[in-house]
This record gives C-alpha cells, sequence and structure tokens, in this order.
C-alpha cells in the first residue's frame, strides 16, 4: 500500500492540465452524444477574437450548441415512473413508493398513517439531485394531499395531476429557502454524486465518540487487552529480545556494559540515538493529544457529508466507516481555520483507532478488479517493476531500513494517524477540494513502524546501526 | 522573479488587443437602452433566509445574457442527457453578485422573489382550477427512417418530465404582477449578501467597480478561486477563447506576489492586481447598506492596475 501511494497520490499530466479547469466547447458534447464516443476531452480555443467571420460563426456554433442542450428533455419513462411530494411544512420530499437504485444511500425510510408503507423521506440535496437528473418528477403538497394519507380509506390511488407539478425552478426556490441547505452545500453534492459516490449528510457511525474511545482504551478491560495484544504482537514477531533491550536502554540501564560501575550514575551516552533523545528540548505534540482538551470549532466550520467510494455492499442502515468526510465551506464567509477549528473537526470525525474492533465495519469489497489488459505496461509501471528488482538485490537490512523510510515519510506526508477531513472550498459556484491531515514528527508508539524496527524511537531520524 | 512587465503599465494599453469586442458590445447596449420597450431580464432571487443566491432557469434568459450583455454566469445543475459527468453541466445558471449588480444597476434586470412569486402563483392557479401539469411527453428516439409525423400524433404519450421553468411565465399579465409585487430592490438583496458574508460595504463597492471597469473594456468575466484569484477575465466568450488574465483585488504581502505570479504563469496566464487610484475617495464608508451606499456603486473611480509575471531567467 506504501509503495502505491508514493507513487499515486500527485498525478501530473503532460502539462498538470484539469479538463475541469476551462470552460468547455459545447459543440463537441453534441457531437460525441450522437457518435457515443464518451466525453470530449479538450476543445479548440483561440487566443484573441479577430473579427473574422469563420471565428463568429464557430463561437455561435458553440452557443447555439450549449442553449439547444440546456434545453434538453429532462424525464424517464413512464414504466419507471418515481413520484415525490414536497412538503412544504417540513422542507422535505415524501416518496410513497421508492423503487429503483437511487435509494441505496439517498433517504430515510418513512411511514405515514397507512397509506405510506416503505416509503422515504428526502432532504432538498438528494430530491433536488434526483429531479434534477430526470429519475424522479416533485408535485407540490396540499391539504388535499395530506388528508388522503389520513385517510382510511382502502385501495384508492391518488390522482397526482390534481396537485402542481413542479419545474425544476420552483423546486429549487423551494428547497433552498430555508438556512440549513445551501446551494453551496447542494454542489459539492452533487459534484460528488454525478462522479458515483454514495453521499450522506455527515452523522456518527456508531454510538461512541473519539473522546469516549480513547478514553476506553486508556483503562479497565481495554488496558489489559492492550498488554496481551502487545505482548501477543510482539511474541509473534520473536523479536522479545530486541524489545526489551531498547526498553531497557531507554531507561538508561543496559546502555554501558552490564557490569560496569556506572549504571545508575550520571548519564553518560554511548550512542547517537540517547544524544539525540535528550537534545530534543522541544515539547512535542501527539496528535490524539487535543481530543482530550476537546476543542470547539469556529462556526463557519462543520462536517457537512460523509462519503463513500461506490461499492455494491453498502448498507444504509448500517454503513461502513466512510472513506471520505467533507467539510464545506464559503470562502466568502469563512476564512482560514485556527488551530482549535482544524482539531475539533480531526476529533468529530467518524474514526477508528487502530486495533480497534469495530462491528459496523464490514471488510471492504474491491469494486475494481484489476483487469489484465493487453496493454503494454505503462511508463511508471515500469519504473515501479525495475525500482521493485533493484530492491530485492539489496541487502535484508538495507531493505528493511528503505521501507522503515518510506513508510515513516509517507506518515509524515499524509498524516500519522489517518484522520483526514476534507475542505471543499466554495466561492461564488466555483469548488475546490482540500486535505487536511495530521503530521506527527514524534511517532510515538506507532505500529506500522515498530513492525520494523520494534522499540525504537521513531522521531529521530538518525537509526544506530547495531 | 516577479517583474512588472513594461513597468508600471496602464492596463489600458494591453486591452487594445480586444477593441473590437468591446466597441460592438457597447453599442450593443446602446441599442437596447434606446429601445425601452424590451422589458427586463427576471432574476429569480432564492435562498433569502441564508445567502441569497440568483439563480436563471429559463433557456431564453441565459442567451440573452450571455449574447447581448456579455454575462456568463456558471452552470450548476446536472445536464439529465448525461448525468454522470461534471464538465458539461445544465441549469441553473447561477449569477456571482457583482454580475447581478451590474446587471440590475444597467437597468437590463429586476431581482424577483421566487419563493412567495411561484407559491402565489400555484395557489391562484388550483384555486381557479385552471391547473394544468401538461408534464407527459412522446419521446421517440431519433431514428430517421420511420415514423412519419402522423404516426408520432398516434403514440401514447410515454415520458414524464420537469421542465427547466414555468412555461406560462411570458404572458403580459405575470410580467405585470411579477414586477410590482414581488420586486426586490437591490438594497435589499445587498443588505442579506452582506449580512450572510464576511465583506464589508466597502470591499463590495470597490470591488463591484473593479468588475465594472473590466466588463467595460470588453472582457468576459468569470469567478476565478480554480485559479487562486478573485475573476478570470477572457478575451471573448469562453466558449472560444483562452484566458490569459487572474485577477486579484488585494495582495497582502510579496510573497502573494510570488505565489500568483508562478502559478499564474504555470497555467499560461498572467495576473493582474487592480484597486483604487485615489485611496481617499473611499471616505464615503458607510455603516449600513442604504439608499447612498446604493447610488454610490454607480461612481466610476479611478482604477489602476499592474500586470505580473513570473520570470524564470533563462
Amino acid at each position: 500500500m506504501a509503495e502505491e501511494r508514493d507513487e499515486a497520490v500527485i498525478t501530473k499530466d503532460e502539462a498538470n492540465f484539469d479538463v475541469e479547469d476551462e470552460v468547455q466547447d459545447w459543440k463537441l458534447l453534441n457531437k460525441s452524444l450522437t457518435s457515443g464516443t464518451g466525453i470530449p476531452k479538450r476543445g479548440e480555443k483561440e487566443f484573441e477574437p479577430d473579427g473574422t467571420n469563420v471565428q463568429i460563426d464557430s463561437l455561435q456554433e458553440s452557443r447555439n450548441a450549449m442553449y439547444e442542450a440546456l434545453s434538453g428533455v429532462r424525464g424517464h419513462h413512464l414504466k419507471q415512473k418515481l413520484v415525490g411530494v414536497w412538503d412544504v411544512e417540513n422542507g422535505r420530499c415524501i416518496v410513497p413508493h421508492a423503487k429503483g437504485n437511487y435509494f441505496r444511500d439517498v433517504g430515510v425510510p418513512v411511514n405515514i398513517g397507512n397509506k405510506i408503507r416503505g416509503g422515504m423521506s428526502l432532504n432538498p440535496l438528494e430530491t433536488v439531485y434526483l429531479v434534477e437528473r430526470g429519475s424522479m418528477v416533485i408535485y407540490l403538497g396540499n391539504e388535499v394531499y395530506s388528508d388522503f394519507l389520513q385517510s382510511n380509506e382502502d385501495g384508492i390511488e391518488f390522482d397526482y395531476d390534481q396537485l402542481v407539478a413542479l419545474d425544476l425552478e420552483f423546486l429549487y426556490s423551494l428547497a433552498f429557502n430555508g438556512k440549513e441547505y445551501s446551494i453551496e452545500k447542494y454542489q459539492v453534492y452533487a459534484y460528488l454524486k454525478r462522479l458515483g459516490y454514495l453521499v450522506q449528510q455527515f452523522k456518527p457511525i456508531g454510538d461512541k465518540d473519539q473522546r469516549t474511545k480513547l478514553a476506553e482504551r486508556k483503562t479497565g478491560t481495554s488496558l489489559v487487552n492492550t498488554i496481551f495484544g502487545y505482548v501477543d504482537h510482539i511474541l509473534k514477531k520473536n523479536r522479545l529480545f530486541e524489545v526489551l533491550k531498547s526498553k531497557l536502554h531507554n531507561w538508561g540501564i543496559l546502555a554501558a556494559p552490564l557490569f560496569h560501575g556506572l549504571h545508575f550514575a550520571t548519564k553518560h551516552y554511548f550512542n547517537f540515538t540517547d544524544v539525540f533523545k535528550s537534545l530534543s528540548l522541544i515539547q512535542s505534540y501527539s496528535t490524539y493529544d487535543s481530543i482530550k482538551e476537546d476543542p470547539q470549532p469556529s462556526e463557519n466550520y462543520d462536517l457537512t457529508f460523509n462519503v463513500w467510494r461506490p461499492t455494491p455492499t453498502f448498507s444504509k442502515k448500517n454503513p461502513p466507516l466512510p472513506d471520505f468526510q467533507v467539510s464545506v465551506v464559503n470562502t466568502d464567509v469563512a476564512r482560514f481555520p485556527n488551530l482549535e477549528t482544524i482539531q475539533a473537526l480531526h476529533n468529530r470525525l467518524n474514526f477508528q483507532f487502530k486495533g480497534e474492533e469495530g462491528k459496523t465495519v464490514i471488510p471492504r469489497v474491491k469494486v475494481v478488479n484489476k483487469k489484465k489488459s493487453s496493454m503494454p505496461p505503462s511508463k511508471k509501471e515500469l519504473r515501479y517493476q525495475r525500482q521493485k528488482e533493484r530492491q530485492s538485490k539489496l541487502d535484508e537490512a538495507i531493505q528493511k531500513r528503505n521501507q522503515y523510510n518510506k513508510v515513516r515519510d509517507n506518515k509524515l506526508k499524509y498524516g500519522s494517524d489517518g484522520r483526514t477531513v476534507v475542505i471543499a472550498t466554495v466561492n461564488n459556484g466555483v469548488l475546490n477540494f482540500i486535505n487536511i491531515t495530521e503530521g506527527d514528527f514524534k511517532l510515538q508508539k506507532n505500529m506500522d513502524l515498530d513492525d520494523i524496527y520494534p522499540g525504537n524511537d521513531h522521531g529521530i531520524i538518525y537509526i544506530e546501526s547495531t | 522573479m516577479i517583474e512588472a512587465t513594461g513597468g508600471s503599465i496602464d492596463i489600458e494599453e494591453s486591452f487594445k488587443a480586444v477593441e473590437i469586442d468591446s466597441t460592438s458590445i457597447q453599442s450593443n447596449q446602446q441599442v437596447i437602452l434606446d429601445t425601452t420597450e424590451i422589458p427586463k431580464i427576471l432574476l429569480p432571487l432564492i435562498s433569502r433566509n441564508g445567502q441569497p443566491e440568483v439563480l436563471i432557469f429559463n433557456v431564453e434568459d441565459i442567451k440573452r445574457l450571455r449574447d447581448k450583455y456579455g454575462i456568463l454566469g456558471i452552470l450548476i445543475g446536472t445536464l439529465a442527457q448525461y448525468p454522470q459527468q461534471n464538465f458539461f453541466l445544465s441549469v441553473p445558471l447561477k449569477l456571482f453578485i457583482w454580475e447581478v449588480i451590474w446587471l440590475v444597476e444597467s437597468g437590463y434586470a429586476q431581482l424577483i422573489d421566487q419563493v412567495n412569486y411561484r407559491l402565489d402563483k400555484a395557489k391562484e392557479l388550483q384555486s381557479k382550477g385552471k391547473l394544468q401539469n401538461n408534464n407527459v411527453i412522446v419521446m421517440t428516439k431519433k431514428d430517421p427512417n420511420s415514423k412519419s409525423a402522423s404516426q408520432l400524433e398516434s403514440r401514447e404519450a410515454n415520458f414524464i418530465v420537469t421542465p427547466n421553468t414555468d412555461s406560462h411565465k411570458y404572458s403580459k399579465d405575470y410580467r405585470t404582477i411579477c414586477a410590482d409585487d414581488y420586486e426586490v430592490s437591490l438594497k435589499d438583496y445587498l443588505k442579506s449578501y452582506i449580512e450572510s458574508t464576511s465583506l464589508s460595504q466597502n470591499q463590495v463597492r470597490s470591488y463591484y467597480q473593479n468588475f465594472k471597469y473590466l466588463k467595460k473594456q470588453g472582457f468576459f468575466i468569470n469567478p476565478g478561486l480554480k485559479f487562486g484569484g478573485d475573476l478570470v477575465l477572457y478575451p471573448g466568450d469562453p466558449l472560444r477563447f483562452h484566458s490569459y488574465s487572474i485577477v486579484k483585488f488585494n495582495m497582502v504581502d510579496l510573497q502573494d506576489f510570488v505565489v500568483g505570479g508562478r502559478l499564474a504563469t504555470s497555467v499560461k496566464k498572467n495576473i493582474v492586481i487592480i484597486g483604487d487610484v485615489d485611496e481617499s475617495e473611499e471616505d464615503g464608508s458607510t455603516e449600513e447598506v442604504n439608499d447612498e451606499f446604493i447610488q454610490s456603486l454607480a461612481k466610476e473611480p479611478k482604477k489602476m492596475s499592474f500586470s505580473i509575471e513570473w520570470s524564470g531567467f533563462g
């Protein structure tokens, strides 16, 4: 995993080009729609108007293509008819007969009166998304409809044509009339949904937050577990001696030969690690420290969405830990977050401590099986292969050291404890996504690093050759 | 290294290249002002309880905004024909604050309280029994070698749709009702906008005047967060032309200078900083959004700008 990550995170294509950065040429869309060649990547553009008819015509063509696409039909076949009714009072949408694949992550199940069994209640974001992509039609609820819901007569189908069918404009103005759901949140929601992610409003998963979990880890039964776990961990790797030795080293006992007279006297240094250790005068901060202090976030920052990669095993009732947790921020409203805010966001994340047994977590099924492509391996793959070969020829101790360095560097680069919050910044309709993780130079009690060099002080870059 | 290209060039000079474009736009505007018969575009104002938003759903309006006034906006909706991608989006077209002020201040458009207008209208329709949804249509595959017109008519409606906007909208009746009873003043719009953001009155005024100044030069303008700026300038319609400038309204220190210059150069653009020539003119600072403030938006104070490029020697 570590190796893959090292290569994959920063993708640099030919010239750092991101298609979404540019305004698209709509001419290409209609062409590709009719020919079925997929989404066009990049149109040909010019640098300045030159007043020629060629240019003017070509611009007009692009514009017309765009207007045509915008006037396209939004809807679905009557056979798959999906109806929602907007409840003005509660600002939500009721879907009496929820069917289709859309409800894997969308909606909360509801039963109303004896008319609606197994219906869904959707928040404004979900409602607008489904209607906008043409998968649902929506009507404006009124007294007639609520009377129908409360009535006891059986077997009557409701005629929705008694109600006003909402056009998109009407729906938007109703859905975003409240304070809680803003257009910017919707933009982020729809952006992720269009990419195929499963998105839900942020909520804590499981019944315990990080604070209680951390406290439990430190007391009672879980203490015993930790000790057993640790002993087990050591025994399995046959490293009892190494660990003991390093512990004794740490306490200054075995730093000198066994029967040396200097034991328990003034500190003497017999290796560089100890020297470095005593030189680290500045107190360092461990990432979990802030959980105990419980800093409060500023009002403009809050966790907004739980996001999962598409997975066939997703269960709305019992969701796994989210792959991403997103906070939506308007740059006109919020300033750069201060330390307390960042810590508060991290502490409120749905997060599982290392070695914690989670009942709610279903092992993730890998959706994308690596296809054996007939294509020759890419340059990157070749480079990776060659690197691997070179590595395998090295001395085992050196291999181990390289591995250790790589893991540690990644911990500093991508965060040492895996707590990441994605900040989605929005300004005047333009989106940008930023990851914030925690770096920790001290790297105390880090299991991943302990696996390679047990008992080492991972905060010290120097590796003692023994 | 940073160099202000050609020293402190006035931005006017670099605009000569697009003169053709700007004059054509201005002559357009002239025509519109003369023929007062063209009704104002109604800008639906949404989300008045939070940060107010102007979203356009009517494709005719979008056309007019783009073709006549050079107002681009940003499409934020899902394109139903192609719903799983983010490259081509559809209605609504979101206008950003400077575009809204510019349109209203220039007399091309007026703001409408959309929720209340639509709710009242729906009530009226239902009480008069005039309700007709007409949302089921005949959808045919584009198959050139079949289906004559008569065959089409005989087919049963099979597709249920949600239109962009209300189709009854353009009756005369509607226009008068709408304009009179549901108009929202620019003052109210700005008041709630400023309340919901951390922008100050003076910032709003100064930034708007920057926008207006650049708009007057004939540029097409989009918001600039993608490149870390406030605006992105295009010499013509971005459907056809590359952008070459990122605009920043203020810079804090020299580091910003370097960062901005480097970034802009790496995306083949330059960075333009713009501000007032005479800072003291800002003394009319107002505590609240009142009529005076609205009037002061129309002023055209002298602006000065610099263009910055990262110059990597060699």
